[in-house]
């Protein structure tokens, strides 16, 4: 079985989040990894929880300033992925349990990874293209 | 009589990390303690970050490989190849056989030289430094096949958008299968001694224990999941060539640090095994597809078993040379949750050996 | 105890007697980067390759140069030449210690490697 196949990828809104990670750790899946992705419009979080070999991902779009909530209650593991997105990409994550404030990576710049624009139209991603 | 109390101070938080004898990487705890039990354990990562995961912004897409194997060097040639069959899969690209054989043989090279330090890092963990230098020298051994085939000893580069990057001929496959054969001897009377030893016995069984459902519920992976009785071992989806190939996942049911160290020393002889199957079976063929041009817009997540554990790639194309985003989870980022829960309740002595137990590579963590 | 001695006394030592003996390369291992700049067209390929930016090549000033601690071996501008002029030798010599043979100019370092065109104007240029 290709790898494709024992994947599935689903949109899904901020609101619908807690309810659909809820759901799925009763039915005991994993949590795999979260992933944030930064455009310059906004951020997009992708959940993936494993069950066996299968894989589900729920992706979540959000603007640059929408709070997102914690799963860490939910998935007590979380925690180090929502710190890091939270660092790196600055998004708002509330309730992360427990809170690093900012401290995972000693970086000199802040939201290093981010490249949401602070226009609201698109325009040039920061950093050199080759 | 009046006994005189001293007045209680609470628990204790001592520093561990980042610099210490027995971390391979910098990794930083508090140690939260009442007289010798850890009772919580805060971790702190950072220390070598580098945003390697930026650099997609500036390299093309071909040779970002080369960005992606140096990674780490423990797990080198598996994040180059996780990385190639992701672009692989968004390019629509089959490799051929011979190349997705001749990955399953360096990966395993790549397993067994990587348990192998672990075995070395665990002893001097708990103080045997004979076994140390006595694995290592195994591994030299694992590490001269992969210079000799690759090119390198730690760091592959064997890895390629589009199959590998060199061919390896039948008498030198046949050569190396047969020089690991010492290899393989000597980690079996070194695992007797882990597992015989009255003085390891002590210091490894009944430390850390991790239960099945919270492994699993921490999100644990790689040994850290099979030695507390969960089989999930990522090769059985069969990438590479392990459709092709028989070859056994060790389980334990222990969930401590004993047990973690047998599922290891079962995979390095599990891997030498397959080793020998692949040289045995290896078809004839190319070894690369030529890629050119830009990759089309997409997406692909490819998981693989690397030595530490379940290993996530995901990247994405914008029909340009330079990617969009590539992501990679690694073993060890999964597995920080699960060796703080088995710290709590520890002797500090112990901590050490907790923390080597699930191998951690923070190279590969903070990327 | 004397049974230990004894033994460890006549067998001979595990590790290789460096440097009276040296471990020979193998012959795939990658270690340095050398160059027929003879045959080299100064068209930039490596340069814009190389994952670790070692490479610099100006094409008006006939130059390739290398940081040769900034190398790290990896073959892609190897690939990626379509002269074919770069290979990858097993020698490891120490960027300090041994300048390669020929025409071309180290640093006071080692660092730094540079093999320069002379220019095809009649009076010629010193390199």
């Amino acid at each position: 079985m290709s790898e494709r196949e024992t994947q599935s990828l689903e949109e899904i809104g901020a609101g619908a989040l807690l309810a659909e990670v809820d759901a799925l750790k009763l039915d005991h899946w994993r949590l795999v990894q979260i992933l944030c992705i930064s455009s310059p419009g906004g951020n997009e979080l992708d959940y993936s929880f494993g069950g066996g070999y299968a894989m589900r991902t729920l992706r979540l779009r959000t603007g640059p300033k929408d709070p997102v909530p914690s799963i860490t209650h939910i998935y007590p593991a979380a925690f180090l992925y929502e710190n890091e997105i939270r660092d790196l990409f600055g998004v708002r994550i509330e309730r992360i349990d427990p809170d690093w404030e900012g401290k995972v990576y000693d970086v000199a710049a802040t939201k290093p990874f981010s490249k949401v624009s602070v226009a609201a139209t698109s325009s040039e991603r920061p950093g050199e293209a080759r | 009589m009046s006994e005189h109390k001293l007045p209680s101070i609470g628990p204790t938080v001592i520093p561990f990390g980042p610099q210490h004898p027995v971390l391979p990487e910098p990794l930083h705890f508090d140690l939260v303690l009442e007289d010798e039990k850890v009772l919580d354990a805060v971790p702190q990562v950072g220390y070598i970050h580098r945003g390697l995961e930026l650099l997609v912004d500036k390299r093309d897409y071909l040779d970002y490989v080369h960005v992606a194997e140096r990674i780490c060097g423990i797990c080198s040639f598996m994040h180059g190849m996780g990385y190639c069959e992701a672009v692989e899969s968004i390019l629509g690209l089959a490799v051929p056989d011979r190349a997705r054989w001749l990955r399953t043989f360096w990966c395993e090279l790549e397993r067994a030289h990587s348990h192998l330090l672990w075995l070395g890092l665990a002893a001097d963990a708990f103080g045997f430094e004979n076994l140390f230098m006595a694995a290592w020298r195994a591994r030299e051994l694992v590490i001269d096949v992969a210079e000799e085939t690759a090119g390198g000893r730690v760091i592959f580069g064997s890895a390629l958008v589009g199959g590998v990057s060199r061919d390896v001929g039948a008498d030198t496959l046949a050569r190396c299968a047969a020089a690991l054969r010492p290899a393989r001897d000597e980690t079996l009377r070194l695992a007797e001694v882990m597992i015989s030893e009255p003085t390891v016995r002590h210091r490894l069984e009944g430390v850390g224990k991790l239960g099945r459902d919270r492994a699993y519920e921490l999100g644990a992976v790689g040994p850290m999941l099979r030695a507390s009785g969960v089989d999930y071992d990522v090769r059985r989806r069969g990438y590479a060539a392990y459709g092709e190939i028989d070859f056994e996942t060790v389980v334990e049911e222990g969930g401590d640090c004993m047990a973690r160290a047998l599922v290891r020393l079962g995979e390095i002889e599990q891997s030498f095994r397959i080793i020998e199957k692949v040289v045995g079976g290896i078809p004839e063929g190319p070894v690369s597809v030529p890629v050119k041009g830009m990759p089309p817009k997409g997406e692909a997540f490819v998981r693989l078993e690397q030595p530490r554990g379940e290993v996530l790639y995901f990247v994405r194309s914008n029909g340009t040379r330079n990617l969009e985003r590539f992501r990679v989870r690694t073993p060890t980022f999964a597995n920080i949750p699960a060796m703080v829960e088995a710290m709590r309740g520890a002797d500090l002595a112990d901590v050490p050996t907790i923390i080597l137990t699930i191998d951690p590579c923070i190279s590969c963590t903070e990327r | 105890m004397a049974r230990i001695a004894l033994r460890n006394i006549l067998t001979r030592p595990a590790t290789r007697r460096y440097p009276y003996v040296k471990r020979e390369p193998f012959a795939a291992t990658r270690a340095r980067l050398t160059i027929d700049f003879d045959s080299c067209i100064l068209c930039g390929a490596c340069q814009k390759h190389c994952p670790a930016a070692a490479i610099a090549v100006d094409r008006g000033a006939g130059l390739w140069r290398i940081d040769r601690l900034a190398c790290v071996s990896c073959g892609a501008c190897v690939r990626a030449c379509p002269k074919k002029c770069l290979a990858l030798s097993n020698e490891r010599l120490g960027a300090v210690d041994a300048a390669p043979p020929g025409p071309a100019a180290v640093d006071a370092s080692g660092r730094s490697e540079e093999h320069r065109r002379a220019a095809a104007a009649p009076e010629g240029s010193d390199a």
